[in-house]
C-alpha cells in the first residue's frame, strides 16, 4: 500500500519509550516544542485541555507577522496507545472550515517507539486524487492546465 | 503550443506528456471527478478547462500538511532526544 490513499501517512521509529513519546504528544509545554511546520514559524499552545470532546487550540506565528491558528476537539485518549482529534484551521487561513481528523498511535518496537501519524478525512477532492492514485502525473497535468488558464486570463 | 486560450482539447492537453492518449483521458477524468477540470462538450469535441480555485486548494493542502508533518515529525524527534538526555542526569 502505498500512501497515495486517502489521507496523509506517517510512520516513525524513536528510540525512546511510549510513555514518554505520548507524554510529548499530550503536554502543552513539549508540544510547543515541535509540532510547527518550519523552523522560523513560532507556535503557541494556546488552549489544550486533553479530555474526550474537549478543546485544543494552537497559534503559528511567521516570520513575516502572519498569525495562523488551527483548532479541534479530542476524540480518543488512551495512554499511551492512540490520541486522535479533529483538526481545522481558522479563517482567514485558507483551509479555514475543512474538518480533518489526526490519529496518532503508538505501540511498542522493542526500545523504540513506533509512532504512526494519519491525517485524514480529506474533502472528497482531495480524497478523489489521493485514492485514484498518480499522484505526480496528475500535479503535471494540473500545471498544464492551470497554465492554460492562466494565459486565458491575461 | 502555448495558445492562448484557457480552454483545450484531450490531445492538446497529451502533448507535453508521453503518456499514451487514454492514459491522459483517465487522468482527466480524475481531474473532473475531483472538480479540478470542467469538461465543455462542442460537437464531438471535449474542451477542458481548469477551475483553478479548486486546484490551488488541493495543491496547497497537501504540499502544506505534508511539509508540516515532515518537519513536525523531526523535531520531536529531537525533543524526545533532549527528554532522554535529561532523564539520565
Amino acid at each position: 500500500m502505498s500512501e497515495a490513499s486517502n489521507e496523509l501517512r506517517f510512520q516513525r521509529v524513536y528510540p525512546a519509550r511510549r510513555d514518554l513519546v505520548f507524554r510529548a504528544l499530550t503536554e502543552p509545554e513539549l508540544i510547543s516544542r515541535w509540532f510547527f511546520p518550519s523552523a522560523d514559524v513560532t507556535m503557541r499552545v494556546d488552549a489544550f485541555d486533553l479530555r474526550v470532546g474537549e478543546a485544543y487550540r494552537f497559534i503559528y506565528s511567521f516570520t513575516d507577522g502572519a498569525i495562523s491558528r488551527v483548532t479541534g476537539k479530542f476524540l480518543e485518549i488512551e495512554p499511551p496507545s492512540l490520541l486522535a482529534f479533529t483538526w481545522t484551521w481558522e479563517p482567514p487561513d485558507p483551509h479555514a472550515g475543512v474538518e480533518t481528523i489526526v490519529t496518532f498511535r503508538l505501540v511498542d518496537l522493542n526500545d523504540s517507539t513506533e509512532l504512526t501519524v494519519e491525517h485524514k478525512r480529506l474533502p472528497e477532492a482531495y480524497r478523489r486524487i489521493f485514492t485514484e492514485g498518480w499522484p505526480q502525473t496528475l500535479l503535471h497535468l494540473h500545471h498544464a492546465l492551470s497554465k492554460r488558464t492562466r494565459d486565458d486570463a491575461r | 503550443m502555448l495558445v492562448q486560450h484557457g480552454e483545450c482539447t484531450a490531445t492538446e492537453l497529451g502533448e507535453p506528456f508521453a503518456s499514451a492518449q487514454p492514459t491522459i483521458s483517465k487522468h482527466i477524468k480524475v481531474l473532473e471527478i475531483a472538480g479540478l477540470v470542467t469538461r465543455r462538450v462542442d460537437g464531438r469535441i471535449h474542451r477542458f478547462r481548469m477551475n483553478e480555485r479548486r486546484l490551488v486548494e488541493a495543491e496547497t493542502w497537501l504540499s502544506r500538511h505534508r511539509e508540516l508533518w515532515r518537519h513536525a515529525l523531526e523535531e520531536l524527534g529531537d525533543v524526545l532526544d533532549d527528554l532522554q538526555e535529561g532523564g539520565r542526569q
